[in-house]
């Protein structure tokens, strides 16, 4: 299992911790993952939305690069799962769209034909590794912790963009957790929007969107909340200060992103998953796993 | 086949608030949501109420929350529902006055509607033409996708924003309002553009996708918002945090071919930014606060090339 591996910029920055468990918890479970050093930022739906032509060059360029390599392109990101797939979707779908992409390509000596598919971490556990499989790597298991699992909108809908599960009743998140020993929590904002990218813009309507799903989360009496997409995390945990005021209530909810919850049921230190670097502590969720590793037999990595 | 519902119920007039009630009754397999509520109104609860007209999804009228999605109840089978949820949850569209069980006070999303002018406002400084004014086939997509519309009100109740902030002018009323911005027979363009930049407008918009996930017609209203941000970026009004937020983005990635976190605030808010501090003070304690300076990614040359090329061919 080898993929082109997109960090995307949030990722490779201010949530550098999600990059790092993910490159932790792939080495562990034997999935090899080729760093996209020269890749540019996807855009998000910003630069898509003020110029689509450049959108698709820019990233017809990314899948260019992961197409000569011969790999398929994985991402951590929902926000660039979802603008790296309409991209390619388009340019495999409409032959005028790769035609202006490729006379952009050309010019720098490059050329896509279509070859390449965009899949995000969540989506490779799933269907390529297997849940089974993971269980067998579980070393500590997160009995009696509640995880509230968070979607993230733009790794669920449009469907006709992404199409991997029912966006209305996705279960990939539950069965994760349910495999790595922890008890899903559900509530009606898991499929919700976390309003990060109006954060900035419309801080109010932000608040109150993003405050929603938290307390809903939280009283379904959730320990945690992990979530696939790292815009998510930083608007769950950096902003949950600013839901809180807006709420008038405090809800102390910490976050954890996909790779450093299965890093703590695999058997990975705190410290490997730099689950320091997170606003809202989460030394409730340690406290609730067992701190050591108990002995036993290990899977070899790639087993 | 045997198929369960529980039914939100409320009579004003009656109830102290909405409770749910179970019904159970045998339908054929192709049954659709609608021949089935229509069916248990007919042989079990007569008090049962909802709307509806057309059958085949045409009248927008039968919009409803089913297994916790907006619908036409017409359109959803009652097969797909009980293989994806076991069993019929039906309840009224969210947000809206219920009057009584499914139907609900629709009057809030029609003053959505009203307020992008649905209408065509020719140049009042152009002469009337001598016959018909004919649509340019270069809009005909964008007057057709969303000319589907048929008012069912599933993406504006769905939308996560509208959720929660009732101002928002919603999806339904943002496409409806790109079908006119992008008319060529309209002439007031620009006034529609500001009217649809104004803080409850297109900027508001978060990206969930509810509305394009749940339009039961294909209108793709998210795709009309961003063709209705597009064309204010083109035609230069940009005064809202919105489309700054967007230009930043661009400046950055024209800069080093990546997202700079650290300047997108200030670029976005400018002086506004100074609210958010305590924030930022959080996040850069933990190290969420990257350098502002960043190295461009390696290959530049490539990135500067495609933003070059791409603006010359606009």
């Amino acid at each position: 299992m080898r993929y082109a591996y997109f960090t995307g910029c949030v990722a490779d920055k201010s949530a550098s911790e999600l990059d790092y468990s993910t490159r932790k918890v792939c080495e562990k479970l034997g999935i090899k993952l080729e760093k996209m050093e020269s890749a540019s930022c996807c855009g998000a739906g910003d630069i898509d939305e003020v110029n689509l032509d450049l959108s698709r060059a820019l990233n017809g360029r990314t899948l260019a690069i992961a197409e000569r390599d011969g790999l398929d392109v994985l991402t951590i990101c929902n926000v660039c799962t979802l603008t790296l797939r309409k991209v390619n979707q388009d340019l495999k779908e409409n032959p005028e769209a790769l035609e202006k992409t490729n006379q952009v390509l050309a010019e720098i000596g490059m050329k896509y034909s279509g070859g390449v598919e965009v899949t995000h971490f969540l989506w490779v556990l799933m269907r390529e590794f297997g849940v089974d499989r993971l269980k067998s790597y579980v070393q500590r298991p997160l009995a009696g912790l509640r995880v509230a699992p968070f979607y993230g909108c733009q790794i669920l809908r449009p469907e006709s963009r992404l199409g991997f599960e029912d966006p209305n009743n996705p279960k990939s998140l539950e069965t994760i957790i349910t495999a790595l020993g922890g008890t899903p929590v559900d509530y009606a904002g898991k499929t919700k929007c976390c309003a990060f990218l109006i954060s900035l813009a419309r801080e109010k309507t932000a608040s109150k969107v993003l405050g929603q799903q938290l307390w809903g989360a939280k009283t379904e009496m959730a320990d945690c909340i992990v979530t696939p997409c790292p815009l998510c995390h930083l608007s769950l945990d950096a902003f949950q200060g600013m839901a809180e005021k807006e709420l008038d209530r405090s809800i102390r909810l910490p976050i954890l992103h996909l790779p450093q919850l299965i890093g703590l049921a695999i058997g990975l230190q705190p410290s490997e998953l730099k689950l320091s670097r997170h606003v809202v502590g989460v030394d409730g969720v340690l406290a609730k796993i067992p701190s050591r590793v108990p002995a036993g037999p290990v899977p070899a990595a790639g087993s | 086949m045997l198929v369960s519902f529980k039914i939100q119920k409320f009579n004003p007039e009656v109830d102290a608030k909405p409770y749910y009630r179970d019904y159970e009754i045998e339908l054929p397999e192709r049954a659709t949501v609608l021949e089935s509520i229509i069916a248990i109104k007919e042989e079990i609860d007569g008090t049962l109420s909802f709307r509806c007209s057309c059958r085949s999804a045409i009248c927008g009228s039968c919009a409803m929350r089913i297994n916790r999605c907006a619908k036409l109840a017409c359109k959803a089978r009652v097969a797909d529902e009980v293989n994806r949820h076991g069993s019929i949850l039906i309840e009224p569209l969210q947000k809206l006055k219920v009057i009584k069980d499914l139907v609900v006070d629709m009057d809030p999303f029609w003053r959505m509607i009203e307020k992008v002018k649905p209408y065509l406002m020719p140049d009042p400084n152009e002469a009337a033409p001598e016959r018909e004014r004919l649509v340019d086939p270069s809009t005909t997509e964008d007057v057709i996708r969303n000319s589907l519309c048929i008012l069912c009100a599933c993406c504006h109740t769905d939308c996560n924003v509208a959720e929660l902030e009732p101002g928002f002018v919603g999806p339904a009323a943002l496409a409806k309002g790109q079908r006119y911005v992008a008319d060529t027979r309209d002439g007031a363009t620009d006034e529609r553009l500001k009217s649809l930049s104004e803080p409850h407008g297109l900027w508001e918009c978060a990206r969930c996708f509810a509305c394009t996930q749940v339009c039961p017609k294909g209108v793709d209203p998210r795709e009309s918002i961003r063709r209705i941000g597009h064309l204010a970026y083109e035609r230069g009004i940009r005064s809202d945090e919105g489309i700054k937020h967007a230009q930043a983005f661009l400046d950055s990635v024209k800069a080093s071919g990546r997202l700079n976190e650290a300047t997108l605030p200030l670029k976005t808010k400018g002086l506004g930014v100074v609210g958010m501090t305590p924030m930022a003070l959080q996040m850069f304690l933990k190290g969420k606060v990257p350098f502002p300076i960043q190295r461009p990614v390696p290959d530049m040359e490539e990135i500067r090339k495609i933003f070059e090329l791409t603006e010359k061919q606009r």
